[in-house]
């Protein structure tokens, strides 16, 4: 269905499609975003991705998500932490839209503590991601997000494409996540929806989650999230840091309240893992958003998994994922 | 391909599937998160089982080609 081939792209090359009209999420290094020509495109940092022939740190490169093919209509915004539960407001009847955020902003905490309850959320697929930096620039340089229209950077407010599809056509997001549940895990939930917790119960007792993960080497043993089954959906919550001093875990995304949340298997073969559970995906998505703790965890660089993508800071589906494999999927209809 | 069709919205499997009686994996993604934040809206009161099956049978009459395998495991035949 996609013409245009989902991988890395040179400057130049991108320049091309962008004065041809094309209508694209871009995805790259802020110093060759920033070179780019004003068009319909939108856009965000990272400088990790997964292309055709292996996983690829490059400043230099843009990833193209192109969807001018398969579009009929489309529409660029942008969105603060005041007005982003209104992004399916303006999304088409039939169609998709993508969110980019920019990492631990007020907009990304924002669509994170309560994506699920905004109007509409549903209507069509809402896939995305976080936008980060290179790990070597922490503390020095901040995740942006481009809107291609104005030609405009920021680092405080979402940015978003919604695309309408012809009515023969439907976009369908699944997610896949390679984490399992351990085998007689205690069950472990959390009294508010936060980034940071601090008490909870387990099996029923309360308890202290610093203490607990602190008391298994849950993160020494391998660095791993908690994770939730709801409904059939295997959701990962990525631990950031466990602060003994203040007894409170805080997590890349927001532990909700209520939820079970359980342990996790570790995982020691990423690359074969995901290369089997992709045969799982029967056709060629038309976009993807892949976590950067694969990259890192699976040690990614120069291997290859059978698909293509940048890995991101956080995938978004509707809400934000962590460790988790975002897919989006045309199908006739 | 043509359009699929999903169970009347007389079906008593709605209101299992939104207040939890029927405990399922499903299979579709957006099933799974409609549904569960459904049941925790539910559960809350901010909506009536009335409006959840309203909406959650617009949204799987747009998804039906996508709920397929999970209907048929629910509701058997329609």
């Amino acid at each position: 269905m996609v013409t245009m081939e989902r991988k890395l792209y040179t400057k130049n090359e991108v320049i091309k499609f962008i004065l041809s009209g094309n209508r694209m999420v871009l995805t790259a290094d802020e110093s060759v975003l920033n070179q780019l020509p004003e068009g319909n495109w939108i856009g965000g940092t990272t400088p990790y991705f997964m292309d055709t022939n292996k996983g690829t740190f490059t400043k230099e490169l843009i990833f193209v998500d192109d969807f001018t093919e398969i579009t009929t209509n489309f529409k660029i915004e942008t969105l603060t932490k005041e007005n982003i539960k209104t992004i399916s407001k303006n999304s088409f009847r039939n169609g998709f839209t993508v969110v980019i955020l920019p990492f631990e902003t007020e907009v990304y905490y924002e669509f994170s503590l309560n994506s699920l309850t905004y109007d509409n959320i549903f209507q069509n697929p809402l896939v995305g991601f976080v936008a980060g930096f290179d790990f070597n620039d922490l503390g020095k340089v901040k995740a942006k997000v481009f809107d291609g229209i104005t030609k405009k950077q920021y680092e405080d407010m979402a940015v978003v494409m919604h695309i309408e599809l012809p009515d023969n056509k439907i976009a369908r997001t699944e997610i896949l996540n390679l984490d399992t549940i351990k085998a007689n895990s205690e069950q472990i939930i959390f009294p508010k929806t936060s980034f940071s917790q601090s008490q909870c119960t387990i099996n029923g007792k309360a308890a202290n989650i610093a203490e607990f993960l602190t008391s298994i080497q849950y993160k020494e043993k391998a660095p791993r999230p908690l994770i939730a089954n709801t409904n059939g959906a295997l959701i990962n919550r990525d631990i950031k840091e466990i602060n003994n001093d203040k007894k409170e875990v805080t997590f890349f995304s927001p532990v909700y309240a209520g939820d079970h949340y359980y342990l996790t298997e570790i995982i020691d073969n990423y690359k074969e893992l995901f290369n089997e559970r992709l045969l799982e995906i029967k056709k060629n998505p038309v976009y993807t958003s892949i976590c950067v703790s694969y990259y890192l965890l699976g040690n990614l660089e120069d291997k290859k998994i059978n698909i293509e993508g940048a890995f991101a800071f956080g995938e978004i589906a509707f809400q934000l994922l962590n460790k988790t494999l975002v897919f989006l999927e045309i199908d006739d209809i | 391909m043509t359009n699929l069709t999903i169970p009347p919205k007389s079906r008593p499997e709605w209101a299992k599937m939104i207040n939890g009686t029927i405990v399922h994996d499903y299979k579709n993604y957006v099933l799974q998160t409609r549904t569960y934040q459904m049941q925790k809206d539910i559960a809350s009161g901010k909506i009536k089982i009335e409006q959840a099956i309203d909406e959650l049978y617009e949204l799987c009459s747009k998804y039906s080609l996508a709920v397929q395998k999970d209907f048929q495991q629910i509701f058997k035949t329609w």
